[in-house]
């Protein structure tokens, strides 16, 4: 593995750079440590990131466009707090209890699903969350639309998950982050992604050379739905009180976002997309939100139509194809492209 | 230029030096409400009685000689964003304390970040019950809570027999499956019995929904004396449309304010409204705060409703906290509001312009839960719609008028 990130000066000198980007992401808290409103940014980022990466591998790589993620992660959030409250399990325990419910039940509900293409099967998507959300909206055992609630906690408690100090959770969430990227990664040099990928392209090719849609378009599914749960059971423990609210439809599409303004078709868009959108968003509300309600809506809106309208592959498509590309990865990270802008072979 | 001139100069030189160096930095209030968004128009009129509180208090010499300053947070009416603002005011803009929010989950949110900091949070509007079972120590609450929303109903079916003659045996619910609907339903079943009333029947219907039609015809089949309502302003209008179209006229029909005491619900319902009565929080025509509200309506165009007046007065709570302590330190003024009882006008302040005459923030215990930090003597006042506009009948000594009955609905 480590030669072949060493075989070329280009390949160093990224890894370098990546090793540096990390570095700073680590040691980022402790410079922040007097200011744990820019921590709670940086976590908002990454839990959205996280929630993202988890769309995208069904919305970007597999093609089935889903209007319902924040109902997976609401799934596992509700699970999770219902575990430490109704049952006075302890949070950690409850956590793989929250992936196992919401792989389950989208296992079942979309095997019977995935008949439907395309727009149908956002459709579906619609109405699944909203049916979940009106269950719990219904049932006095999970608080109906009062919501749940985690225990206060004072100090930090990592039997818990409960922390005084937002560095704790920064780090936790930028592991979450990674560890979901690196997952995605995998997936996406893996016979599963190709698989999936496959199927985006043309279904009917993929059944044709053996590939089964149905069996793969679930795996991807229930494999996104459980890093939404993780995703849910990180929220539900940093903010400490649920209600149904977070299953809405609007909250469905504010997941998206970050995935197709990054690029959807990278494993990479949501990371990049997540991290602007939120900070974005977060320093516009700030700079204008006090002074002038709703102007910080209107400019982040203006972001989104522009990018969408220029560059509507998403940033990293626009990057994969720009003079940019060549002085960073050429010039800076010494490496030798050939005109098509994939690196030659030395 | 003679010494004499010299020193008069240097005397106004080193007085002015002086204030400027001895005028203490302003004392800051981080507002947490949706200034945009759903909730925006409901975050507005909060927002003013905030300023107009702060206004006031300034003008007559702030805190001790210090100035109030309101740091205002947009929470957008969503709850990962509530503590975004939460975080941002207490550790970058240094707030002094915090009010907020409306919503009762946001308020949740944003009470633990007071809590971790020791910056001493009131909420003036956040109803829902389970908010004050946290235990929180740098929280209070100084609205009613639900239940005691509830409670009035109640004791305004009962009372008003005395007035009318016609005693309420039999009640019917119509509300909507929102938090604070559902907690309507759940506190009148534990009250129903208590005064002698039995609950008939119980629509919960699903907020926003395009037509009531079979909803209006479960309540006219049951036929109740009374019927409780708590809708959002659409879902109001709609009832009151469905009610004529059904020519179904409940005798008492007694709302949960919200979408019924909202300003636009006069204007949607004339001359099908009349009769019709609503918990207020406050009334333009309540027998207390009329020279306030006069003022405030120079200052903004329009009467106080119920938010604004109590977010003036919890404005004015944190000054009155703020000038007990002495500082501006959390945990010095989380203790001066324990402490504090204010009966009938704040010291140097307004009278309590809210339908009731003490402020005390105490624990106590309701349907079998500890609650923590209530203001437990807030209580509500009932309006009805009489000539198209809301006129105050209940509690009877603060009452501008007396309770029509049957409602006319026209």
């Amino acid at each position: 593995m480590f030669r072949t990130i060493f075989s070329s000066t280009f390949r160093r000198r990224a890894a370098a750079a990546l090793a540096l980007l990390v570095a700073v992401m680590l040691v980022l808290p402790l410079t922040l440590s007097g200011m744990p409103y820019i921590q709670n940014v940086f976590i908002l980022a990454f839990y959205m990131t996280t929630m993202s990466l988890a769309w995208n591998l069904l919305g970007g790589m597999t093609g089935q466009n889903s209007i319902g993620h924040a109902c997976f992660m609401g799934i596992g959030a509700y699970t999770s707090v219902l575990c430490v409250t109704q049952f006075g399990m302890n949070p950690w325990v409850s956590l793989p209890i929250a992936v196992l419910v919401t792989a389950v039940i989208t296992g079942l509900v979309f095997s019977q699903c995935f008949i439907l293409r395309g727009p149908y099967f956002t459709l579906v998507t619609i109405a699944f969350a909203e049916a979940v959300r009106q269950i719990i909206l219904n049932w006095d055992f999970a608080g109906k639309a009062i919501g749940v609630g985690l225990p206060y906690v004072r100090g930090n408690n990592w039997l818990l998950f409960s922390f005084k100090d937002r560095a704790i959770y920064y780090y936790i969430a930028f592991a979450m982050m990674v560890g979901v990227y690196l997952i995605m990664k995998r997936i996406d040099n893996s016979r599963l992604g190709f698989a999936l990928k496959t199927i985006r392209e043309d279904e009917d090719v993929a059944a044709a050379i053996g590939i089964r849609p149905l069996k793969y378009k679930v795996i991807a599914v229930v494999i996104s739905a459980s890093v939404s749960a993780v995703a849910g059971f990180f929220y539900a423990c940093y903010y400490r009180y649920i209600d149904p609210n977070i299953m809405l439809q609007s909250a469905s599409v504010e997941l998206v976002l970050p995935a197709i303004i990054g690029g959807s078709a990278f494993v990479e868009g949501p990371l990049v997309g997540g991290i602007l959108m939120v900070s974005l968003s977060e320093y516009l509300r700030n700079t204008f939100g006090g002074i002038l309600p709703g102007i910080n809506l209107i400019l982040y809106a203006v972001v989104l139509i522009v990018v969408i309208r220029f560059r509507p592959t998403g940033i990293l498509g626009w990057y994969s194809h720009s003079a940019f590309r060549d002085f960073l990865e050429g010039r800076v990270l010494g490496r030798n492209m050939d005109k098509n802008g994939k690196e030659a072979q030395s | 230029m003679s010494i004499k001139k010299l020193l008069v100069v240097m005397a106004c030189i080193a007085a002015l030096c002086g204030t400027a160096f001895g005028a203490e930095p302003p004392i800051r209030i981080g507002a947490m409400y949706a200034l945009t968004g759903a909730n925006a128009a409901i975050g507005t009129n909060i927002m003013r009685g905030v300023d107009f509180a702060v206004k006031m208090i300034n003008e007559a010499g702030g805190v001790n000689g210090r100035m109030i300053e309101v740091v205002r947070g947009d929470t957008e009416g969503d709850a990962a964003k509530a503590r975004s603002v939460a975080e941002k005011l207490v550790t970058q803009d240094h707030v002094d304390a915090l009010l907020g929010c409306h919503q009762s989950t946001l308020t949740n949110i944003a009470a633990q970040v007071g809590e971790a900091n020791e910056i001493p949070m009131i909420t003036a509007i956040s109803t829902v019950d389970n908010l004050s079972e946290n235990g929180y120590e740098y929280f209070f609450r100084m609205c009613p809570m639900n239940s005691v929303y509830v409670r009035g109903m109640f004791d305004y079916l009962r009372d008003q027999a005395r007035a009318t003659g016609h005693e309420v045996k039999t009640i019917a619910i119509f509300a909507d499956n929102s938090n604070i609907g559902q907690e309507i339903i759940r506190c009148a079943k534990i009250f129903a019995p208590d005064y002698g009333m039995e609950i008939v029947a119980t629509v919960e219907y699903q907020g926003g929904q395009p037509d009531l039609s079979s909803e209006v015809l479960t309540l006219k089949k049951a036929n109740a004396d009374a019927v409780i309502a708590e809708s959002y302003i659409n879902d109001a209008t709609l009832l009151m449309k469905t009610l004529q179209e059904q020519n179904y006229k409940p005798a008492i029909l007694v709302a949960k304010a919200n979408g019924y005491t909202d300003p636009t619900f006069l204007q949607n319902n004339q001359g099908i409204s009349n009769g019709v009565a609503s918990v207020v929080e406050w009334n333009p025509d309540l027998t207390k705060g009329q020279d306030i509200n006069a003022a405030f309506k120079k200052e903004y165009g329009i009467d106080m409703n119920g938010h604004s007046a109590e977010s003036f007065t919890a404005t004015w709570i944190l000054k009155t906290a703020f000038e007990a302590a002495g500082t501006t330190k959390g945990s010095a003024v989380k203790e001066a509001l324990e402490k504090l009882d204010i009966q009938g006008k704040f010291p140097n302040g307004p009278e309590i312009i809210l339908p009731y005459n003490r402020i005390k923030f105490e624990d106590h215990t309701f349907a079998g839960k500890q609650h923590y930090q209530n203001n437990v003597y807030a209580s509500i006042a009932i309006s009805q719609v009489q000539d198209g506009v809301y006129k105050t009948v209940w509690p009877l000594e603060y009452a501008g008028a007396k309770i029509q009955y049957p409602a006319q609905y026209k």
